[in-house]
C-alpha cells in the first residue's frame, strides 16, 4: 500500500499521543496507588468499593459506640467495686457497733464512719464518664442522685449495637445496685445505721445489720452482671475492628494499586513512549528531498 | 517532416513536461495540506498528429481519488465523531462520581452513623447537633451532584446550539463552492482545489451527521442527513437546521422547517443504532446516559427524603412535639436531588429532632431514633429492593459501564478511521519521495525535449550553411 507522508506523520502523532495518555494513566496509578480512580476504570470494582467504604465507615462509627458503652461499663464496675468495699467495711462497723460492750459514745463514733461512709457512697453513685454520669440513664448531664441522696436521673439504658440489627442495653440502671427507694435502697440503708448507731440503738443496729448485708450482695451482684456485657463488647469490638479492615483490604484489592505491579507498569509504558519519541525525533527518513 | 515540425515536437514537449513538473511541485508543496488530493498530470501525443507526430500536450492534472473510499471515510468520520462527542458530554459524568470527599455515599455513611450515635444519646445535645450537621452535609453532596448533572446537560445543550450552527455554516459552504465548481467547469477551467475544499468541508460535516453525499453531472453535490433529510438540494439551495429549547425539559431539540412547517428531529439525529454523527452522539449522551444517571440521583434522594421523614414525622421532639419533618418533602422525583435539603422544620433545631415515640418517656425514649437509624440497612431504595447505598453503587456502576462503553466505542470508531484515512491518503495522499522521482522524470523529459530543440535548431543551422 502506498504510504503518504500525512499517513506517516498521522501515525506518528496518534501513537505519540496515545502513549503520553498511557505514561499519565501510569504515572497516576503509581502516585495515587490507584488503580480505579473513576467510575469508568472498573464499574463494578468501583461500585462495590464505594459499598466497602460505607462498611468501613458503618463498622468505625460502631466501634466509636462500642469504646463509648465500654467507658460506660468500665466505670460503672469500677464504681461498683468500690462501693461493694466501702458497704463491706460498713458492714464490719455494723457488726462492731451490734456488740452489746460498746458504749454509746463509742457508737456515735461509728456512726460518724459511716456518715462518711455515705458521702463516699454517693459520690460514687455519681460517677462519670467523660461528662456523662453513668447511673444517670439517658438523664445523664447532671449527678442522679442529689444531695440529699434522692434520685432525680431516670432507668433507661442507652443501646449499643453489636452486629446489624443486634443491640444490648448498657450498664446497669441505677435501681438495680443501689434498690433505689426500695428497702435496700443503699444511702437509705446508711442513713438509717448512722441514725441508729448514733441513737445508741443496739436493736436497730441488729436490724440494719441484714440491710447492710443485702445492699452489699446486690451491688456485688450488678457488678457481676457487667462482666458478661463486657465480654459481648469485646467480641462486639474484635468483630467491627475485623470487617472494617476486612472493608479496607477489599477496597485496596477493588480499585487499589500493587505497588511493584504499578512501578513496572509505568516503566515499561514510558520505554514506550520514550521509543515512540525517538522515533518521532528522527522523522521524517532520509528521502530523496535530502539526497537530491 | 519539416524540421520545423520537429521544432514544434520539441516545444510542445517542453510545454507539457513542464506542466508535469508543475504539477508535482504542487503535489510535494500541498504534501502536509489537509484534505489536498494529489494530481496526476494528464499529458497526451498532439492529435490529430501531422506525419511523423505533432509531440506532446497537457490536457490538465487529474484528482487522484477513490470515491468508495471517500463514501466508506465519510462514514467512519460519522461513527468516530458520535463516539468522541459521546465521551466528550459522559467524561465529564465520570468526573462527577469520582470525587470520593463528600460524595453521596460519604455523607449517607457519615448521616447514617450519626443517627446510630444518636440513639445511644437520644438526649444528648451534641449527638442531636452532630445529625443535623451530617444531615447538612448529605443536603450538600446531593445539591453538588446536582449541580454538577445539571451543568453537564447545560454543556451538552451548548454543543447541541454549536453543533447545528457549526453545521448550517457548512452547508451553506457546500452550496456555494458548488455553485463554483459547476461554473469554473461549465467554463473549462480546472476545479480541483475547488473540489478539494468542498470535499473537506463534506468531511467536517461528516462528523457532525451522517451524510449522504449524491454528486452531480455538473459539479454540485445533492446532500441528504441520515440518507432522507435533504440539507442540500439539487440547485443548491440550503436547509438550515434550528434549534428551540423545549420548555418544559429546558433540553435544546433540534428542528428543521419543511414548507413552513417546524418538524421535531432530534430522535432521528440520535437512533437506538447506526452511526450518529457529533450532533447525534451529543444528543443520545445527553438524552441517554446523562439523563439516566440524573434520573438515578433524582430517585434516590426522593426515596431517602420520604423514608426518613415518614418515621421522623411519626416520632416525637425533645419538645414534645411531632409531625415534622428531617428534610424538605418532595413532590415529584425530577429535580429531587436538587430539592434535597435539611427541612426547616429541624434546621438548626436540634431539640426537634424527633428521636422518641413516647412523649411521657422523654427523654429516655430511643425508640425513634433506633427506627431512623435502622432505616441504613432497609431497603428504602429502587422500588424497596436495595438500600441507599446499594442504590447510590448501582448509579456509579452504571456511570462507569456508560463512560466505559463509551471509551471503547471511541477506540474502536478511530481505529475505523484511522485505517479508511490511511486507505484515502494511499490513493490520494502526497509522498515526496514519489514526487521526487516524478519531478526527475519530468526533468529528464525536460532536457530530452531540450534536445530535440537543439537537434532541430542544429539541423537548421546545416541546412542554412548549405546556401553559403
Amino acid at each position: 500500500m502506498r504510504v503518504s507522508d500525512r499517513s506517516t506523520f498521522e501515525l506518528n502523532r496518534r501513537e505519540l499521543l496515545r502513549r503520553a495518555e498511557d505514561l499519565a494513566d501510569a504515572q497516576e496509578t503509581a502516585l495515587t496507588g490507584q488503580r480505579a480512580r473513576r467510575p469508568s476504570d472498573d464499574p463494578l470494582a468501583f461500585a462495590v468499593a464505594t459499598k466497602e467504604r460505607s462498611r468501613e465507615i458503618r463498622e468505625d462509627v460502631r466501634q466509636r459506640a462500642l469504646v463509648a458503652a465500654q467507658t460506660r461499663i468500665d466505670v460503672q464496675e469500677q464504681s461498683l467495686a468500690d462501693i461493694a468495699t466501702v458497704l463491706r467495711r460498713a458492714e464490719e462497723l455494723t457488726i462492731q457497733a451490734a456488740n452489746d460492750s460498746l458504749t454509746a459514745e463509742e457508737r456515735l463514733n461509728l456512726a460518724t464512719e459511716v456518715t462518711a461512709i455515705r458521702d463516699t457512697v454517693r459520690g460514687l453513685m455519681n460517677a462519670e464518664a467523660g461528662d456523662r454520669y453513668v447511673f444517670g440513664g439517658f438523664d445523664d448531664d447532671q449527678p442522679p442522685f442529689d444531695d440529699t441522696g434522692a434520685f432525680t436521673g431516670d432507668l433507661a439504658r442507652p443501646q449499643v449495637e453489636l452486629a446489624d440489627g443486634v443491640r444490648m442495653s448498657v450498664g446497669v440502671s441505677a435501681d438495680v445496685p443501689f434498690d433505689t427507694g426500695g428497702p435496700e435502697d443503699v444511702l437509705a440503708v446508711l442513713v438509717d445505721l448512722e441514725a441508729a448507731m448514733a441513737a445508741d440503738d443496739e436493736a436497730a443496729i441488729q436490724l440494719n445489720l441484714g440491710r447492710v448485708q443485702g445492699a452489699h450482695e446486690r451491688v456485688v451482684s450488678a457488678r457481676a452482671s457487667l462482666g458478661g456485657q463486657q465480654n459481648a463488647i469485646a467480641v462486639a469490638d474484635a468483630v467491627a475492628e475485623r470487617m472494617k479492615g476486612e472493608a479496607k483490604v477489599h477496597q485496596d484489592a477493588l480499585v487499589g494499586a500493587d505497588e511493584v505491579d504499578a512501578l513496572i507498569d509505568f516503566q515499561r509504558v514510558q520505554g514506550a513512549y520514550n521509543a515512540a519519541v525517538r522515533i518521532a525525533a528522527e522523522l521524517p527518513p532520509p528521502g530523496l528531498v535530502e539526497v537530491g | 517532416m519539416s524540421v520545423f515540425n520537429l521544432l514544434n515536437v520539441g516545444r510542445s514537449a517542453m510545454n507539457a513536461t513542464a506542466f508535469g513538473t508543475q504539477t508535482h511541485g504542487q503535489n510535494a508543496a500541498n504534501a502536509a495540506t489537509e484534505g489536498y488530493t494529489r494530481r496526476v498530470a494528464r499529458l497526451q501525443p498532439v492529435a490529430p498528429p501531422p506525419p511523423g507526430g505533432g509531440g506532446a500536450r497537457a490536457t490538465g492534472a487529474r484528482r487522484k481519488i477513490d470515491p468508495y473510499v471517500e463514501r466508506r471515510l465519510l462514514g467512519a468520520r460519522t461513527e468516530q465523531g458520535g463516539a468522541e462527542a459521546r465521551l466528550e458530554v459522559l467524561g465529564g459524568l465520570d468526573l462527577t462520581f469520582a470525587d470520593e470527599s463528600g460524595n453521596v455515599a460519604e455523607a449517607l455513611a457519615a448521616f447514617e452513623g450519626s443517627l446510630r450515635e444518636l440513639a445511644a444519646y437520644p438526649g444528648d445535645a451534641g449527638a442531636r447537633e452532630a445529625v443535623l450537621g451530617r444531615a447538612e452535609a448529605l443536603e450538600r453532596a446531593f445539591q453538588s451532584a446536582a449541580s454538577q448533572l445539571t451543568g453537564l446537560r447545560d454543556d451538552a445543550n451548548d454543543r447541541v446550539q454549536d453543533e447545528v450552527r457549526t453545521l448550517n455554516e457548512r452547508l451553506e459552504r457546500v452550496a456555494s463552492l458548488g455553485n463554483a465548481i459547476a461554473r469554473s467547469e461549465l467554463s473549462g477551467r480546472e476545479a480541483s482545489d475547488l473540489r478539494d475544499q468542498r470535499d473537506q468541508v463534506l468531511r467536517e460535516l461528516a462528523d457532525q451527521v451522517p451524510l449522504t453525499v449524491l454528486p452531480r453531472d455538473d459539479g454540485q453535490v445533492t446532500l441528504l442527513l441520515g440518507g432522507t433529510l435533504q440539507l442540500v438540494d439539487e440547485d443548491g439551495n440550503v436547509s438550515p437546521l434550528g434549534t428551540q429549547v423545549d420548555a418544559a425539559t429546558g433540553d435544546v431539540r433540534v428542528t428543521r422547517t419543511v414548507a413552513g412547517a417546524v418538524q421535531d428531529i432530534t430522535d432521528q439525529l440520535a437512533p437506538a443504532d447506526g452511526a450518529r454523527g457529533r450532533l447525534g452522539g451529543t444528543l443520545e449522551a445527553r438524552d441517554g446516559a446523562l439523563a439516566a444517571a440524573r434520573a438515578a440521583l433524582d430517585q434516590l434522594a426522593f426515596d431517602l427524603s420520604g423514608a426518613y421523614n415518614a418515621v421522623h414525622a411519626a416520632g416525637i421532639d425533645a419538645l414534645g412535639g411531632t409531625g415534622s419533618n428531617l428534610f424538605d418533602p418532595i413532590g415529584a422525583v425530577e429535580g429531587a436531588a436538587a430539592s434535597f435539603r435539611v427541612s426547616a422544620d429541624v434546621r438548626d433545631q436540634p431539640e426537634r429532632l424527633a428521636a422518641a415515640q413516647d412523649a411521657t418517656a422523654l427523654p429516655s425514649d430511643d425508640r425513634n431514633a433506633l427506627a431512623l437509624a435502622d432505616l441504613a440497612q432497609a431497603n428504602t431504595a429502587l422500588g424497596g429492593t436495595a438500600t441507599a447505598t446499594e442504590a447510590y453503587a448501582a448509579l456509579l456502576a452504571q456511570v462507569g459501564a456508560d463512560v466505559r462503553f463509551a471509551r471503547g466505542d471511541l477506540d474502536r470508531t478511530g481505529g475505523l478511521r484511522s485505517q479508511t484515512e490511511a486507505l484515502r491518503e494511499a490513493v490520494s495522499g502526497v509522498n515526496t519521495d514519489e514526487e521526487m522521482v516524478g519531478l526527475m522524470e519530468f526533468q529528464r523529459a525536460y532536457q530530452a525535449s531540450l534536445r530535440v530543440v537543439q537537434t532541430a535548431d542544429e539541423m537548421l543551422a546545416e541546412l542554412l550553411q548549405l546556401k553559403r
